[in-house]
């Protein structure tokens, strides 16, 4: 069966839940199967498949993913946010220190407190490969609305990994500039 | 706000655009001639493209469990449940077929990959030029001096199919006659090739008519491998597997 790993990688990106993932991969190789004859011979066979991935979500796992979110932000908000200016040494380059220092599990997490729509967006274009317009009909919204989910999700996922990298003492908060003022101030 | 700076302004919104490869050919010259001469938006676009590719790379490689691999492969195998649908057809469009003992028992086997069915498809979706066209004996007779194996040209026992030529192919690295097809307005590619050197197998296996047929399925095409009298067969199309084991079964002699 093509595209398991991709459709499981994703599934677990939408639930963050392995057994979710994989009940949620389950229906969707089922419904595919069930569908075949629907699916359109020449047409990208790997954008159908996670369109049913996407509406299986929706349809049977996102309230309960959605519980356990709220439950999540509420955690989190009470975990003190760190600002850690004596431990980081100043840094030229902090960007470029925060991406060489970029780990798996902080990619994970980070994504994981993405809000899902945005999430989603970057993980279909940046892990996936897909394209606007894939996105577009998997996530069933217009080409514009992919755009700026992109952008707000890579911001948000970016801004996540840059405070992780400032937690962990690898640059200095103040060091840290975002990305829409950087560079922007010439002239 | 300077001329200048509303590019430069007008530019970061679209470096996502652009990273994306979505630009159209112009917005893309004139995004890169920008580019250019700006070393601010310059950096950014880096920057940017940086980012892009940290992630991708450091996202954690998910790899689906095998235990998630067969539950899916049988409640796909409980699903098709072949017996009945066999049965149904069988009884209306092929009692010859039912009087050779023809038995379609859907089994999941490991998971094994064989090259032949990508490579087929993959051919399969390109419009390659016919070489040889004409009756079966014609055909067959072309391919005698230029391929290394019998090429029996399959005869669908079907009114609605209709073969269209052949050329010379390969799978891998493996020489093959490549035969088109016209079934009820479908392209249907068969290679015919040494199954010595290619092994056929696949994801689902049935019998039909006493041989092993392995399906399988690559880009949503259907690929269906069997051996008939020490020749190797890969059919290639766009049917779903009902039709394709119907397909299957007008082809493989009694």
């Amino acid at each position: 069966m093509p595209f398991t790993d991709s459709l499981f990688a994703t599934g677990l990106r939408m639930t963050r839940d392995p057994r979710d993932a994989e009940d949620l991969v389950q229906d969707t190789m089922l419904t595919a199967y069930r569908f075949f004859h629907r699916f359109e011979p020449g047409t990208n066979c790997k954008a159908w498949l996670f369109k049913i991935l996407t509406n299986t979500f929706i349809n049977k796992y996102r309230k309960k993913v959605r519980e356990r979110e709220v439950r999540d932000v509420i955690d989190q908000d009470e975990t003190p946010s760190l600002m850690s200016e004596d431990v980081a040494v100043a840094s030229k380059d902090p960007e470029g220190m925060i991406i060489g220092n970029i780990l798996s599990d902080d990619v994970k997490n980070a994504l994981a407190g993405v809000p899902h729509d945005y999430r989603m967006a970057v993980v279909l274009c940046d892990l996936e490969d897909f394209s606007y317009k894939e996105i577009a009909d998997i996530m069933d919204c217009p080409v514009g609305t992919v755009m700026s989910r992109l952008h707000r999700g890579r911001r948000l996922l970016q801004k996540a990994l840059r405070d992780y990298a400032v937690r962990e003492g690898i640059v200095k908060d103040a060091d840290v500039i975002e990305f829409p003022s950087a560079g922007a101030k010439k002239s | 706000m300077s001329r200048e700076a509303l590019r430069c302004a007008g530019i970061s919104r679209f470096v996502d655009t652009y990273l994306d490869g979505e630009f159209g050919e112009g917005d893309r010259v004139e995004f890169e001639s920008h580019l250019s001469d700006c070393d601010g938006c310059r950096a950014k676009v880096r920057l940017q493209s940086d980012w892009k590719k940290a992630i991708k790379a450091a996202a954690p490689r998910e790899v689906a469990p095998a235990a998630l691999r067969n539950r899916i492969a049988r409640s796909i195998a409980r699903e098709s449940k072949p017996m009945q649908t066999w049965r149904q057809w069988a009884v209306r469009a092929l009692p010859a077929a039912m009087a050779v003992g023809l038995i379609a028992t859907f089994a999941v086997s490991k998971l094994q990959w064989s090259p032949v069915a990508a490579d087929v498809v993959a051919k399969h979706q390109r419009n390659l030029p016919i070489e040889i066209s004409g009756g079966t004996d014609k055909v067959r007779n072309w391919y005698a001096d230029k391929v290394d194996f019998p090429v029996h040209v399959p005869q669908f026992r079907m009114a609605s199919a209709a073969l269209r030529g052949g050329r010379l192919a390969s799978i891998g690295d493996k020489q093959a006659a490549y035969l088109v097809y016209d079934v009820n307005g479908n392209k249907v590619s068969v290679f015919v090739f040494d199954p010595s050197e290619l092994p056929v197998r696949a994801q689902r296996k049935a019998t039909i008519g006493n041989r092993d047929v392995y399906f399988d399925e690559e880009h949503g095409y259907n690929v269906a491998m069997f051996q008939d009298r020490g020749v190797g067969y890969a059919i290639a199309s766009d049917m779903d597997q009902e039709q394709m084991t119907k397909l299957v079964s007008a082809a493989i002699a009694p």
